[in-house]
């Protein structure tokens, strides 16, 4: 095993005490406002330039019992990570946020905002409404929303969001997103420098802190790599697609049954990086790249972009396998899968189709699936 | 006291090959199956079968290992342990067999274990076990393309059988042919979930079925349910079924009427597909490393 | 198996559908609308396969796309989900296309309404259609992305219009507008026809004059008493005008549901002996359970209200204008209330409260669907808001809207009954 990174140590203590964590709790003793974002749709910026932090609101590093979000949320039909979140929300957990902001994105997102702000007591502000497709048509809707979000942010705080701020704001998200790209394109090498369970942790951090100390801990990250030349052993080379991830114990336990998790398609993960808010009016360039026209969310149609999208990070990083997570209830990912599925199962790449509650463990059936999984890429025997 | 019948019980077995002799080998390979009802070794001589065991799972998953390996090699004479060259464990109990070298799991074992068993032209495996069922597209070496399994529940697999054999107080291996012996095919009972098939079940027999019907009822509902496995992984030719439900012609001639297709004749006890498989990967892996070792 | 083009399309399935469709009209009808609504489907089924066997453009479509556009353009059209599920339900085959979408990926926590054509298609039981149409609805996550699946197997076109969350807004108005051209010039495309504006004229007038009758409906139902209305043909009256949007048929049919209540009130006779629990439905009935409703009115239980299905804002009906005809079918589009119960619940739990209240309803039912994420998610907020705003109590079950067995039925009238006592006791207490 190779040495532990002393920055990924660093970002894994940031993690821990999630959700109100070391860096939010310090942010908060300043007297200084958290806005917590459900879905990225909901651009990071505005909430930046207003002067607040912007956290993203997840669940933790394990699977939690879904007790009281169940009495609100039926258990039956919304997915666990809405219900988690609503759990979190009613537990007090969230007590530290002074507001949410949310989009609607899909039913289970749509309707933990409802239910949620009906239900606790952290101020939601009106949902930003995000069109399933990107054309000429959804930019010109998407900017409306957006401005309206930052209108009412500054009513809800009281404060002006200057272009020249979120000029700014946009150059440090997108500064992000260089290092991320950077970080994601040393995995590409046989012998990448982090586990997928590391990267996972960096990108949980990401949304968890001020971004500056983020940005900060990224450099020195890459700095590490650069200088300790850190690699971990050859293995076949996997994607883990879903919704979402927040749990890099699962990963791990992937990696242990000998591969290396080199990419994700997540909400949490590639989709939240890829894409950088271009040059030009700072408003319009927000709403075009949280519409996310490249590698979109499994709810966009037409699902062309998303399949080429999937096949090019396959050949990128130079995949054997793909495991899609299917969060039960996910209807968009759900309903997406087999339009890529057979693409890449085409292209030579094997795709396990793996139902999983949110923040799911990795024991008994689930195990031996994987496993399987993992041995169709590498039990490679002459009988 | 008359001593209590026990319904749900099957005969273990042993099996060695009397014409091979093991001390002539060179490569001496095991696996060893352990799953929730039972556990089983199979032993080969340079890749040929030359013994195998078929029990009764235990309490827990070392003592089925040490019971299956006890059964297997206690009629062969001289053959110990030490003398294994390589041991891969498999099924469900595969990470905590004491002294195999490596685990498999029974999804790649059964896939070369069938592979084996049946010829180079399955290219459909069914594997009706303890506690669950799959299914595996396969290719002409044995190895997995695809695979499926049904969620966990008794529905459907040897552990349900069992409860059913001593519910209706009939040996579990005269279901299959208690089942086909009725004059007219009945409906399916409505639920597989063992629970309340139980409960339709006395309910069916109480208002007169025999307990042939009955257990065609069953056999029927659990035919059913396999099928669903069956269509969504999509039936290619050549068919095979593995695991202990694969002895029972009940459910067995009733999924080939399901899906049109008849399943391959076993040469083999269905049962040792998985540690075949897993005795196959042993010999493959050992004369890979010991390749490896004399090229060093 | 893998996501591949279905090679070979037998229609037997479906056209073996149509006649259970008449079955159903001799046995369960009891009203003159209900015959209608029977002969209706028949004939909209008759008029794709004739278009399928004589080569002229058929498309299928999700529910609410605006299928004025189809009579305007003159092109066979029928709702997918809607048909599949209407005949799934009564051939049972539900097990087959079950399998089916679950062969290709489609797990059945998708909402079998909307699997269930997703099974059609992977069986080839399907006609082919010339091109897919489908909607978010207001947002629905299924009618949204099923049609992808679809044209995938059929290898045939699919343009989705897609609709604000908010859609009452201006912005979202003329949002849709834009999404209404573009599906028609994808439809022009597609099908080789030329859209008729003269024609879609006509026919957002005709649906129009179909709203105004059911607003007219819902004013009779919320004021006669007993209640002239037949326990859950709601969820029939609503399915009929999608399926006639735009066209004659559909306002005859209204008319002909009118007038049939009309009658009801003028002899004084409801449909139920007594009216012991006039209960609110919050969503839909589950449908086929024929027995189930038979047993209802033998209980004196009479659903007063069904508001997913007749709640219709006049005000908001008045201002569609057929003579800007792309405008008028976004605003038939929000006007539907239907719709409004996958937008934001504030809309729809008002719809259900001012429903229960003016319509004097004793209790609420909830009968909502299991893999609805929309209405499922939101049933303990409805049941909340009902006792805080209403006073009244919710009997709040799940059931598949497809899963119609006996067993069902069984456990349904079982939770019915308890919750008649409950009614009973608030009943005995207000005395």
């Amino acid at each position: 095993m190779a040495e532990m990174l002393k920055t990924i140590e660093e970002i894994g203590k940031v993690n821990a005490s999630f959700p109100f964590t070391e860096p939010a709790r310090k942010w908060k003793e300043q007297g200084k406002k958290i806005v917590g974002w459900i879905c990225i749709n909901v651009p990071e910026e505005v909430i930046h330039a207003a002067g607040m932090m912007p956290f993203r609101l997840t669940g933790g590093n394990e699977e939690i019992s879904l007790d009281l979000a169940n009495e609100y949320l039926f258990s039956g039909g919304t997915c666990s990570f809405s219900r988690t979140i609503l759990e979190l929300q009613l537990r007090g957990e969230y007590g530290f946020l002074d507001c949410i902001a949310g989009a609607t994105p899909c039913e289970g997102v749509i309707r933990l905002a409802e239910v949620g702000s009906y239900y606790h007591n952290i101020p939601t502000l009106p949902l930003l409404d995000t069109p399933r497709k990107f054309n000429d048509l959804a930019y010109k809707f998407y900017h409306g929303e957006v401005m309206e979000f930052k209108k009412n942010l500054e009513k809800f705080f009281g404060v002006t969001i200057t272009d020249e701020a979120i000029v700014d704001s946009i150059a440090l998200y997108n500064k992000t997103r260089t290092d991320l790209k950077k970080l994601h394109d040393l995995m590409k090498s046989n012998t990448p420098p982090l586990s997928g369970a590391e990267m996972l942790e960096v990108l949980n951090a990401a949304v968890r802190m001020p971004r500056e100390d983020f940005n900060t801990l990224l450099e020195k990250l890459l700095e590490e790599i650069k200088t300790t030349g850190r690699s971990l052993p050859a293995a076949p080379r996997i994607m883990i697609s879903g919704a979402l991830l927040n749990t890099p114990s699962f990963v791990q336990s992937v990696e242990s049954l000998g591969v290396n998790v080199v990419v994700d398609d997540f909400c949490n993960g590639s989709r939240y990086w890829w894409e950088q808010v271009e040059d030009g009016d700072p408003w319009k360039a927000l709403a075009k790249r949280y519409l996310l026209p490249k590698c979109s969310c499994p709810r966009i149609n037409p699902p062309q972009n998303r399949t080429d999208w999937i096949s090019q990070i396959a050949k990128d990083f130079r995949l054997d396998g793909i495991i899609a997570l299917t969060m039960r209830c996910c209807a968009p990912y759900i309903l997406n899968l087999p339009m890529w599925k057979t693409r890449l199962e085409d292209e030579g790449v094997t795709v396990l189709d793996l139902d999983i509650e949110y923040g799911g463990g990795f024991s008994g059936q689930i195990r031996t699936r994987i496993e399987a999984f993992v041995e169709m890429l590498s039990l490679e025997v002459e009988i | 006291m008359a001593e209590k019948k026990e319904y749900f019980r099957w005969v273990e077995s042993t099996y060695v090959n009397p014409e091979m002799d093991w001390k002539k080998a060179d490569i001496i390979s095991a696996g060893i199956d352990v799953g929730s009802v039972s556990s089983q070794m199979v032993v080969l001589c340079d890749g040929q079968i030359y013994a195998y065991s078929n029990t009764r799972s235990g309490s827990s998953s070392p003592k089925s290992a040490n019971n299956a390996m006890d059964l297997c090699l206690k009629d062969i004479p001289g053959l110990t342990f030490d003398r294994i060259n390589y041991l891969i464990g498999t099924g469900y109990g595969r990470v905590n067999i004491p002294f195999a070298h490596k685990a498999i799991t029974e999804i790649s074992c059964h896939a070369l274990g069938a592979n084996f068993m049946y010829g180079p032209s399955v290219r459909t495996v069914l594997d009706m076990g303890g506690q669950d069922c799959k299914t595996i597209h396969i290719d002409e070496k044995g190895k997995c393309l695809s695979f499926l399994m049904n969620d966990k529940c008794a529905a459907g697999t040897g552990r349900g059988m069992e409860v059913f054999a001593e519910m209706l107080k009939v040996p579990v291996t005269e279901i299959g042919d208690m089942s086909l012996d009725v004059a007219e095919e009945p409906e399916a009972v409505s639920s597989t979930c063992v629970v309340f098939a139980k409960s339709e079940a006395s309910g069916l027999l109480k208002s007169g079925w025999s307990k042939n019907m009955v257990l065609a009822a069953y056999c029927k509902a659990m035919a059913t349910r396999i099928l669903e496995l069956l269509t969504r992984i999509g039936v290619e030719k050549e068919f095979a079924i593995t695991g202990g439900i694969a002895k029972n012609k009940g459910i067995v001639k009733r999924i080939e009427k399901l899906i049109g297709v008849e399943a391959l004749i076993p040469k083999y006890d269905t049962q040792i597909a998985g540690a075949l498989g897993a005795a196959m990967f042993a010999n493959a892996i050992y004369k890979k490393q010991n390749k490896k070792m004399s090229a060093a | 198996m893998k996501l591949r083009k279905i090679e070979n399309i037998d229609t037997t399935m479906f056209e073996q559908g149509i006649p259970i469709m008449a079955q159903l009209r001799d046995h369960h009808s009891t009203t003159r609308a209900e015959t209608m609504f029977y002969d209706l489907t028949i004939k909209l089924c008759d008029e794709v396969m004739s278009a399928v066997k004589g080569g002229r453009p058929f498309v299928t479509n999700v529910m609410s796309f605006p299928t004025e556009i189809y009579w305007a353009m003159d092109i066979a059209g029928i709702e997918y989900d809607f048909i599949a599920g209407m005949f799934s339900l009564y051939m049972g085959n539900k097990d087959e296309i079950f399998t089916a979408a679950k062969s290709i990926g489609i797990r059945p926590e998708i909402c079998s309404a909307q699997r269930a054509p997703i099974g059609w298609f992977a069986k080839g039981w399907f006609p082919k259609p010339t091109a897919i149409v489908n909607t978010s609805l207001c947002q629905c996550d299924n009618c949204a992305q099923n049609a992808n699946i679809m044209g995938a197997l059929y290898d045939v076109p699919v343009f989705c219009i897609t609709r604000p969350y908010l859609f009452w807004t201006q912005k979202g108005l003329d949002f849709m507008v834009e999404e209404i051209k573009d599906a028609i010039s994808f439809l022009e495309k597609t099908t080789g026809h030329k859209m008729n504006y003269d024609k879609l004229v006509e026919a957002t007038r005709l649906t129009k004059k179909q709203m105004e009758i059911s607003v007219e409906i819902h004013n009779l139902i919320k004021t006669a008493r007993p209640c002239p209305v037949k326990s859950g043909t709601g969820f029939l009256i609503h399915f009929l005008r999608m399926m006639y949007a735009g066209r004659q048929e559909g306002v005859d049919y209204c008319q002909a549901f009118l007038d049939e209540m009309k009658e009801r009130v003028a002899s004084g006779k409801g449909y139920t002996p007594e009216e012991k629990y006039r209960l609110v439905s919050c969503y839909t009935f589950p449908p086929g359970m024929h027995g189930l409703l038979d047993w209802m009115e033998t209980q004196g239980a009479t659903l007063v209200a069904e508001p997913m299905y007749h709640y219709y804002n006049e005000a908001e009906v008045a201002k569609i204008d057929p003579t800007k005809p792309l405008e008028a079918l976004a605003r038939i589009f929000y006007v539907e209330p239907y719709h409004g119960f996958y937008g934001p619940y504030e809309v729809f739990s008002d719809m259900i409260i001012n429903d229960a209240i003016q319509s004097g309803a004793d209790g609420a039912v909830n009968f909502f669907n299991t893999n609805c994420r929309m209405c499922g998610a939101v049933s303990r907020l409805i049941k909340d808001q009902l006792r805080d705003k209403a006073g009244l109590s919710t009997l709040t079950v799940d059931v598949d809207v497809m899963e119609n067995s006996a067993a069902v039925e069984e456990e349904l009238k079982k939770k019915l009954e308890q919750f008649f006592l409950v009614l009973d006791n608030a009943k005995r207490k207000v005395a």
